[in-house]
């Protein structure tokens, strides 16, 4: 080997090592910062846990109202993304032809591009614009936010889906019109459960991204106590904009710490989110090869 | 006699340039049609222009008529009420190189059948033992059914590929290169299997080799550079010499 091949090896090494110590060094960090005030207490406060879980007992100094907001929100962002992330990355890559595609790709690529804090200032403005018009009564809530995120999140689904459908290979994509299936029935059996895997990829970016956005739902309908929601318009609670406003204001290192607490807690979540999308993917595999 | 497959004037262009040109050409039932030709001579897209296969690919523009002969009666290919995946249905294609799906074996047989004939259970599976044993293949894989078809070897998949292809009862069959993959003893089975099956189905089998072409051909066509530049028949005057003559220049 020549000394740059030796070099060049050795950079690679060294870059590839980057990710997972970076990725253990903030773990630890969190859990330094944060792992003594992980408790019952910083998730319900002094409400008792199976009240506030079962019989909704407000829980005022606690971050389980901000847990079930984010849920709901990451949940209502995907319910939204994933299935108009599908479709049209199905529409990308197997009908859409030409001119148009590439002028629709475009589209997704720039609402890729989009920073969050525009895609919450439209939120607010679409609010507005609905007040003034058909919906007087209308205010910030859980839907709008979700929808907000969903419309942040989209482009990933869609670029997942069209990328990981349009790199099948070509003898996969002759094979089920060779065999007579037609269009649909090659989508359906052949080409989306072989693309399935990037596609998943694209639905754990979409949740990450989706759970930890904090500059779409400060407009759109997150604050600081507003404990559980009662409906979809109701504002809520969430942990970005906890773990945010408990950064910028707090008092003690106690209460930074309760911060870097529902980080981990933030963590755990999103990780929990990834898992079951790897489980459910893994049985929709299982189900597709063995009939 | 009818014609099995009658092509007229095909002429077959990827994105303005024309790989085949001007090909008019009969084989008859009960016939087994060898093609044969140089690499990228056009033996595949002509295979490919049979099914309508060739029109999954962007930019593919055909012209020209091909007619088959099937039990119903004849098929225009190319008219404009004929549905590409009907015609598919009933002329089966297996690739150049194995193309198992990335399913178990058992899935690689029984998930067409349900798709395209709609036959389930009890009776998919019969059909799927015996194209297996046809294809010489049942002994080697009875065992292994759930096992993945990509773990095969490249022979076992190509049978396994053709088995998928017999299991859906075409009545034309498009074989590119059928044996390329496969060693001595199991080519000589595939060969008697095609030999067998041709007073069911019509078959074209595009062909490498020239010891091949002579126990299987009934016919020849010899495409080159995308026009048919000869063509020859088990019958014809002087078949031995011609068919040297013909092929000498090829292989
Ligand atoms: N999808 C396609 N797009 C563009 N050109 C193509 C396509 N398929 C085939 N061709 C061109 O058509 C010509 C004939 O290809 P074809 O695959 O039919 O050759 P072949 O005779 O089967 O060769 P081989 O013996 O190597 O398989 C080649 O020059 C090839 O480049
Ligand atoms: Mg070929």
């Amino acid at each position: 080997m020549t000394r740059f091949h030796r070099l060049f090896s050795a950079l690679c090494w060294a870059c590839a090592l980057l990710p997972g110590a970076v990725m253990l060094l903030l773990i630890g960090f969190l859990l330094r910062q944060g792992w003594g005030s992980l408790d019952l207490h910083l998730l319900f406060g002094d409400t008792p846990p199976l009240d506030a879980l079962f019989r909704f007992v407000p829980v005022w100094d606690g971050i389980w109202p901000a847990c079930f907001g984010t849920l709901c929100v990451v949940v209502l962002a995907g319910v939204i993304s994933i299935p108009l992330g599908i479709l049209c990355g199905i529409h990308l890559s197997e009908f859409a032809q030409g001119r148009f595609r590439d002028i629709l790709s475009f589209c997704v690529d720039l609402l890729a591009g989009m920073p969050s804090i525009l895609m919450g200032l439209f939120g607010f403005a679409l609010i507005l614009f609905l007040r003034h018009t058909l919906l007087p009564d209308v205010g910030t809530g859980l839907l709008l936010s979700g929808f907000c995120l969903g419309l942040l999140v989209l482009p990933y689904m869609v670029n997942a889906t069209y990328t990981s459908l349009s790199s099948l290979p070509q003898d996969l994509r002759l094979l089920g019109p060779s065999l007579g299936l037609n269009h649909m029935q090659s989508i359906r059996h052949i080409l989306l459960p072989s693309a399935g895997k990037g596609i998943v990829s694209g639905l754990v970016l979409s949740l990450g991204r989706a759970a930890e956005d904090t500059a779409v739902i400060m407009l759109t309908g997150a604050v600081a106590n507003a404990g559980m929601p009662r409906s979809l318009f109701d504002k809520y609670e969430a942990l970005p904009f906890y773990i945010y406003t408990t950064a910028a204001e707090y008092q003690t290192p106690e209460d930074l710490n309760r911060g870097f607490g529902a980080a981990l807690v933030l963590l755990v979540m999103t990780t929990g989110l990834f898992l079951a999308a790897h489980l459910l993917h893994q049985a929709m595999e299982r189900r597709w090869r063995r009939g | 006699m009818t014609a099995a497959v009658s092509i007229k004037n095909l002429r077959v262009t990827f994105n303005g340039a024309a790989v085949l040109e001007d090909i008019t050409c009969k084989t008859r039932c009960g016939e087994l049609t060898v093609i044969v030709g140089r690499s990228g001579s056009g033996k595949s897209t002509l295979l490919r222009a049979v099914n309508r296969l060739n029109e999954c690919f962007p930019g593919c523009s055909t012209t020209g008529v091909v007619r088959l002969s099937l039990h119903d009666g004849q098929l225009a290919v190319y008219a404009d009420g004929t549905c590409p995946e009907r015609l598919r249905g009933r002329v089966g294609m297996v690739f150049q190189s194995p193309n198992v799906l990335p399913l178990s074996i058992e899935r690689n047989m029984l998930l067409p059948q349900r798709l395209v004939r709609g036959i389930t259970g009890r009776a998919a599976e019969e059909i799927m033992r015996r194209m297996l044993r046809r294809v010489g293949l049942f002994d080697e894989v009875c065992d292994r059914m759930d096992a993945q078809a990509a773990t095969l070897s490249g022979g076992q998949q190509q049978r396994l590929c053709l088995a998928r292809a017999l299991a859906l009862e075409p009545e034309v069959l498009l074989l590119d290169e059928p044996t390329a993959s496969v060693d001595y003893q199991s080519a000589r089975r595939i060969e008697d299997l095609l030999l067998s099956l041709k007073d069911e189905l019509s078959l074209l089998v595009v062909s490498h080799s020239l010891p091949q072409t002579r126990r299987l051909a009934d016919r020849v066509l010899l495409i080159r550079e995308g026009r048919l530049t000869g063509q020859w028949h088990r019958g014809q005057a002087n078949a031995d010499a011609a068919f040297e003559k013909m092929l000498s220049t090829t292989f």
